[in-house]
Formats: structure tokens, C-alpha cells, sequence
């Protein structure tokens, strides 16, 4: 059989665009993108106040040239860990399902019919690569003693050349169908590589190398380009063989992907949430990690209950918890140091611990009709969830602390965090739990305000959860502040620790108020 | 009740889920020109082994040929139509543009007299220019079947065909698939439709992933492995 598959491509692909493009309203298109870019450019001269102007001394910027590679390297390793791990389970390509079941199934050649799609995944993921490296690059000019553009240029071009490396080998990965035991072999090997590099004081893995071109405006290194070479070779084999991509793993993943945009249209985080497990295949264990003891008299089932759910994490769940706490303790030791916008990082990354942590008090508002008919008050039941959560991330906030102590001095960050662990714990349970009851935004009630408010409504229901947790970190600005002018940190964080403490009772408040929504 | 040719062939063909055998080994072999039905209870195995045929799932053991290639090589592909249970189209393409996108990637150049005579025998040609997203879900179905019979064909994987249609419809559809088999095709359709079972020339049944029937289909014999 003769098929000119790629004309029969081109010529959809062709139909397509044209009945999209009947569809586009150009001018909101255009306001959409307008408002996109004010945002983008608002974020990046606010986020850049926070960032003091003082350059720091040579001497520092040495240390930051001589370790910074290795430090970058190993946090790009850690992506390229998990572009692997996504790799295998069929990522990154997300198909509709109309393309699995009549392309895919058709007598012509799958990398053909995959490759456009597989090089349009590369080029967003560099782009927002490029994106997220010269914000970070602008950023970072302001304290090293460096040209802006230079530092834009390189950061830019690192954060591509990391995203190429990410998409390549996750392309690699699903193209050779690779096992999990082999994807978890090598995504080892890759962090193990960093982190040598780390400890050792080099910078020779490929990750290390392209934390080097990212530090390239501190002293360009012609090695560096080693790193930018194993991207490109990466991103070249992942394209060369596309087309060995599992059929099944597309189609499971073509099905969970539509559901996934549309929730995310919906701004439903608790079914992204549910989705996004659903995609890593993550499931509860089947056996839990501590069984517990039986209990005859039936007190605090909730709590009970809590345990019982939260003892069947999965090991990816909990290792993740494990690196979000210490990616918060190392955000804090950043914010420390000077670049205060390193708490908006500590923040995100314990309120997106924490939904996890709050999964017993989801369960409850993913089966609205059980909840409802217990014999509770609604929103009490929220609330007799939120101990056990709480527990857990008091666990995930002392990760945080050792985290801390071990990057930072020990002696000062014991006495901060033993003030504001359990205020930060609580903001984060609160939040991620707040987020989940909130379930999908209500079109209406946002379109029956002004018009011209409902995107600043949206944008307020989807953020104050966020906001709450990062200002429960604030009290470390305050602590480092009092540090500064000689007066002893903890009791100042302890004070500062009112504020969340009082907006986190706002949140319960609001919380206990919540009552089963159903469709 | 082995065919001459083997049109389909399974040889300890089995799928493991994880949590227990998906299907357990199956060794089968459908000739040209047979109809065959597969039935049995829900979760039997039933779309599992029509989707390792069609090479949307990956076998955990054995393996699976369609006209003596692998099942999803370039040339299987070529010789196997599969209509899944619940209909796959695109948003944004009308019934006709869908048609003449599966034809051609199939090969079929002179597809256009094929496609009229779907249209009009399944009742889609007043619609052919319209979306389907915008249809009920038999009228989905419908086009669903267009899509599988516009292209040629030796094996026909059907799985659950008659969901969502009416009673002329799923008249049409037997028809079709008659006069598929009547082509030499070999169809291997998984329902519940007893009037189908009349007409097979071969029934398999499914329970709990094991084959546990390969002979004459009858409506007492699909009743019987239905119910269990």
C-alpha cells in the first residue's frame, strides 16, 4: 500500500487550522494577550523590588561562579529525573484521541505522524524555558556584578537548552519503551552524577555543565557548550524515534490529558490534582506503610480515618513531600541570605505539599454524598480533618528546617523555626484545604459581578490560599531583619507569627462554613 | 473449528493488568471470511483482547498476528479496521472531512463513492457537513462505523457495535458486516446482540479473562455465556 502520509498530515493539519481559525475571536485574542504580557512584565518589575539592589562582593560572586554550576546542576538534574520518569510513562506527547485511534492505527510511518507534534513540545518547553531563565537571569543581575544582558542571554539560554534536555529525554524515554526499573536506573545515575559534582566541587556532569552556561555573564567557559551539546544530542535521538512511542500509553494518557485541560479550564484544582496522579499512575498502596492498631470504642474516627488514608501514600508521594520541604528549607536559607523573593518559593512549595497532605479532607469532598450524609455539621467534618494534615506537614516543615540548618547556621535557624513551624504548618494545611473545598469556579457568580472584575475575582479565589501560605513565611523576613540590627531573631518571628496565625482563623472560619457541592 | 487461513492469529496471547490477569493466554486462529462473535460478562476480557488484536494494548506474553505481521506493524495496520466501543472523532472535522481523512490515510484514493454509499445507507448524508461533535451518541456511533468500513480491510475488530443505535440502525449495521464478511473480511465483534449470534459463523466466549468457549454461536449459546 502506497500512503503519502505526511500529505495526508499536512492536508488536516491544514483543515484544521483554517476551521480554528474561523473560530478565533481576534480581538479578544489579542486583549488575552495584551493583559498576558502586562502580567508577565507587572510580576518581573514587582518580583524584582524585593530582590535588594546592593551587588554582593567579590568574593561572593567567586564562591557563586565556583559552586553555582554544580548547585544549578543538580536542581537540573532533578527536572531531567523526572522528564525520564514521565518518558516512561508514555510523556511527554499528549495526543487527542481521535489522532491515536486514526493515525496512529494507520499504515503510515508513527514517527511521521508523531515528529510535528514531538517538535512542537520542544519548542514551547524551550520557549517557556527561555522565558523562566531570562526572568531569572534579570533578576539575579541586580546582585551580581554583571551586565544585565549578558546575564539575561545566558540564563535565557540555559533555561532552553534545560528544557530541550528535559523534553528529549522524556521523548527518549517513551520512544524506546523504556521500563520503569531502567527510567528509575538512570534518572539515579543522572542526579547521582550532580550530585558528585556537588560534593566534589566540579562541575563536569551535563546538568553542572549547563548550570555553567547559565553563569556564563560570571566567566564564559568553553566547556559549558559540553552540556548545550548533550541537549541538542538528546532532543535529536528523543525525535529520531518518536515513532516507538506505546500506543497504549498515548491513548491512556490522550483520554486523561483532554480531562486534565478541561478541569484546569474550569479552574477545578482538586480533579487537577486527581488527574495529574491519575497520568504518573500514582495509586495508594495496597498494603499500608504502618497498619493501624484496632480500635473498639470508635473515638476520633476522623482522625482515625485521616492515618488510615495518609499510611497508604505511595513512596513517590512521600519523596515528594521530602523535596518540597527541603526546597522550602533552601528557598528560606536564599531568602536569608538577601533575595527575600525566595519566600514566594518557600510558599508555593509547601502549599503544593500540602495538597497532598490534606488528601483524608479531599477524599471527603471528592464523594459529596457521603460527606453529606454523615451525621456532622459539613464544614465540622473539614475541620475534624485537618489535625492528621497538620501532623504530616509539621513533618514536611522540620524537612525544611534540617534543610536549613544543614545549607544555613545551625544556631540561628533552630531558634526561628521552632517559632514559626507550627504557624507555617498550619497556613499550609489551611490553604491547600481551602483550595481543594473551593472546587470548580463559578462561571456565573463571576460573570453576574463586572464584568471587567470577574478576572480579578478569579484571580483572588485562585491566589489567597497561595498568599496565605507565603506570608505564614514572612515572620523569617522579620527575623532576619531584627538579625541585622543585632536584636535576637525568634522572639521578632515569634511576634510577626500573629498576623498569619490570625488570617489562618479567617481561613478556618471560612473553612467550617463549607458545605457537599454537587453538580 | 480452525479456519484455513489465518487471518487472526493468537499464540498464548495474555495481558496483565497488574492486579491480576487481564487476560490469561489465548491461542485462537480466525480465518477469511468469518464472522465471530466474543462474548461474556462485563470484565471478562472481552475489549482486552480486541484491543491487543487491533495493537492499542501491549501483550504481557505471547503474541497476536494480523495477516502473518505483528499486530500494529505498518502492515497489520494496513489489514485491520477497529471500531472501539465508544466513538473517537475530532472536534473540528465535519462527518465527510473525517471520512476522506481515514480513506486517504488508508490509501484509498477513489474513496468518494464508498463514503456516499455509508453516508446513505447509515442516514448520515443530510449530515455529512456537519461537526459530529455536535450529534447524539448513536449518531456518533454511526459515524464511528463509516470510519471503519471506508477503508479496505481483511480483519474487522468491533467492539461493542450496537450501543446507542436505533432499530433500523443496527439492522444496517449486521447488514454491513454480512456484507464485510461476504467480502472475504474475517469480523471478530464483541456484543450481547443476540440476533448477530444467529448469523456468526463462530462464537467465543470470555469469564474472568480465560477463554472458556471456541465453538458454534447460537442464541441459547450467548445467552448462556452472558448470564454465566
Amino acid at each position: 500500500m502506497d500512503v503519502d502520509g505526511p500529505t495526508v498530515l499536512a492536508e488536516l493539519s491544514r483543515t484544521r487550522r483554517r476551521r480554528r481559525l474561523d473560530h478565533v475571536d481576534w480581538f479578544d485574542s489579542f486583549y488575552n494577550a495584551y493583559l498576558t504580557a502586562l502580567a508577565v512584565g507587572v510580576a518581573t518589575i514587582v518580583g524584582s523590588t524585593f530582590v535588594p539592589d546592593e551587588v554582593v562582593s567579590a568574593g561572593t560572586a567567586a564562591r557563586v561562579a565556583a559552586e553555582g554550576p554544580a548547585l544549578l546542576g543538580a536542581g537540573i538534574a532533578v527536572l531531567v529525573a523526572l522528564g525520564l520518569r514521565s518518558g516512561g510513562r508514555g510523556g511527554p506527547l499528549a495526543l487527542e484521541a481521535p489522532t491515536v485511534q486514526h493515525v496512529l492505527l494507520a499504515p503510515i510511518d508513527r514517527g511521521a505522524a508523531l515528529r510535528g507534534a514531538a517538535v512542537r513540545q520542544l519548542r514551547f518547553g524551550a520557549y517557556v524555558g527561555a522565558v523562566t531563565g531570562a526572568v531569572t537571569g534579570l533578576l539575579a543581575a541586580r546582585r551580581l556584578p554583571v551586565e544585565p544582558f549578558v546575564a539575561v542571554l545566558y540564563a535565557a539560554l540555559a533555561g532552553a537548552l534545560v528544557a530541550v534536555a528535559v523534553v528529549g529525554t522524556a521523548l527518549v524515554a517513551s520512544g524506546r519503551r523504556a521500563s520503569s526499573a531502567t527510567v528509575n536506573l538512570f534518572a539515579v545515575g543522572v542526579v547521582a552524577a550532580a550530585g558528585v559534582d556537588l560534593v566534589a566541587g566540579t562541575a563536569l556532569s551535563p546538568p553542572a555543565l549547563l548550570g555553567r552556561l547559565a553563569l556564563g555573564s560570571l566567566g564564559f567557559r568553553p566547556v559549558a557548550l559540553g552540556g548545550a551539546a548533550t541537549a541538542l544530542v538528546v532532543a535529536g535521538l528523543g525525535l529520531a524515534g518518536v515513532g516507538g512511542t506505546s500506543l497504549e500509553a498515548a491513548r491512556r494518557r490522550a483520554g486523561l490529558v483532554s480531562e486534565l485541560r478541561f478541569a484546569v479550564t474550569l479552574q477545578d484544582l482538586r480533579t487537577v490534582v486527581l488527574l495529574r496522579r491519575r497520568l504518573a499512575q500514582e495509586r495508594p498502596r495496597a498494603r499500608p506503610w504502618v497498619r493501624l492498631p484496632a480500635s473498639g470504642r470508635g473515638r476520633l474516627p476522623t482522625w482515625r480515618r485521616g492515618w488510615a488514608g495518609i499510611a497508604r501514600f505511595p513512596a513517590v508521594r512521600v519523596m515528594r513531600m521530602v523535596v518540597l520541604g527541603a526546597l522550602a528549607g533552601a528557598a528560606l536559607v536564599g531568602a536569608w541570605a538577601g533575595t527575600s523573593t525566595l519566600v514566594v518559593v518557600a510558599g508555593l512549595a509547601l502549599y503544593v505539599a500540602a495538597l497532598d497532605a490534606v488528601e483524608p479532607l479531599a477524599q471527603e469532598i471528592d464523594h459529596p454524598d457521603r460527606w453529606a450524609g454523615f451525621p456532622l455539621a459539613p464544614g465540622g467534618l473539614l475541620m475534624r480533618h485537618l489535625p492528621a494534615s497538620m501532623v504530616v506537614m509539621v513533618g514536611v516543615c522540620l524537612v525544611a528546617t534540617a534543610t536549613a540548618a544543614v545549607l544555613g547556621t545551625a544556631g540561628d535557624v533552630v531558634p526561628i523555626a521552632t517559632a514559626v513551624v507550627l504557624p507555617v504548618a498550619a497556613a499550609a494545611t489551611t490553604a491547600a484545604a481551602a483550595s481543594t473545598a473551593q472546587g470548580m469556579a463559578e462561571i456565573k457568580s463571576s460573570l453576574s459581578a463586572v464584568p471587567e472584575a470577574a478576572g480579578t475575582a478569579l484571580l483572588f479565589r485562585n491566589g489567597w490560599p497561595v498568599v496565605l501560605v507565603v506570608v505564614s513565611v514572612l515572620p523569617v523576613l522579620a527575623a532576619r531583619s531584627a538579625f541585622d540590627h543585632g536584636v535576637a531573631g525568634a522572639p521578632v518571628a515569634a511576634a510577626a507569627a500573629t498576623i498569619p496565625v490570625m488570617l489562618v482563623a479567617i481561613a478556618l472560619f471560612w473553612l467550617s462554613r463549607r458545605a457537599p457541592m454537587r453538580l | 473449528m480452525t479456519a484455513p487461513a489465518g487471518v487472526l492469529v493468537t499464540d498464548g496471547l495474555a495481558k496483565d493488568y497488574g492486579d491480576g490477569f487481564g487476560l490469561a493466554p489465548v491461542d485462537l486462529t480466525l480465518g477469511a471470511g468469518e464472522l465471530v462473535v466474543l462474548v461474556g460478562p462485563n470484565g471478562a476480557g472481552k475489549s482486552t483482547l480486541i484491543g491487543l488484536c487491533a495493537g492499542l494494548l501491549e501483550p504481557t506474553e505471547g503474541e497476536v498476528r494480523a495477516v502473518g505481521e505483528p499486530a500494529g506493524s505498518l502492515e497489520a495496520r494496513a489489514a485491520t479496521s477497529y471500531l472501539p466501543d465508544a466513538p473517537v472523532l475530532y472536534d473540528d472535522l465535519s462527518v465527510f472531512e473525517h471520512l476522506e481523512y481515514v480513506a486517504r490515510l488508508h490509501g484509498v484514493d477513489d474513496w468518494r463513492p464508498r463514503a456516499d454509499d455509508l453516508l446513505e445507507r447509515l442516514d448520515l448524508a443530510p449530515r455529512a457537513d456537519d461537526l459530529p461533535s455536535r450529534f447524539s451518541r448513536g449518531m456518533r456511533q454511526k459515524v464511528s462505523l463509516a470510519l471503519a468500513l471506508v477503508r479496505p480491510f481483511d480483519l474487522l475488530l468491533v467492539d461493542e457495535p450496537f450501543v446507542g443505535l436505533d432499530a433500523p440502525s443496527q439492522a444496517t449495521l449486521v447488514e454491513l458486516l454480512l456484507a464485510a464478511v461476504a467480502g472475504g473480511a474475517c469480523a471478530l465483534v464483541s456484543t450481547h446482540q443476540l440476533d448477530l449470534a444467529e448469523e456468526a459463523s463462530r462464537c467465543l466466549g470470555l469469564r474472568d479473562g480465560e477463554l472458556v468457549h471456541d465453538g458454534p454461536s447460537s442464541r441459547q449459546q450467548v445467552l448462556a455465556l452472558v448470564t454465566g
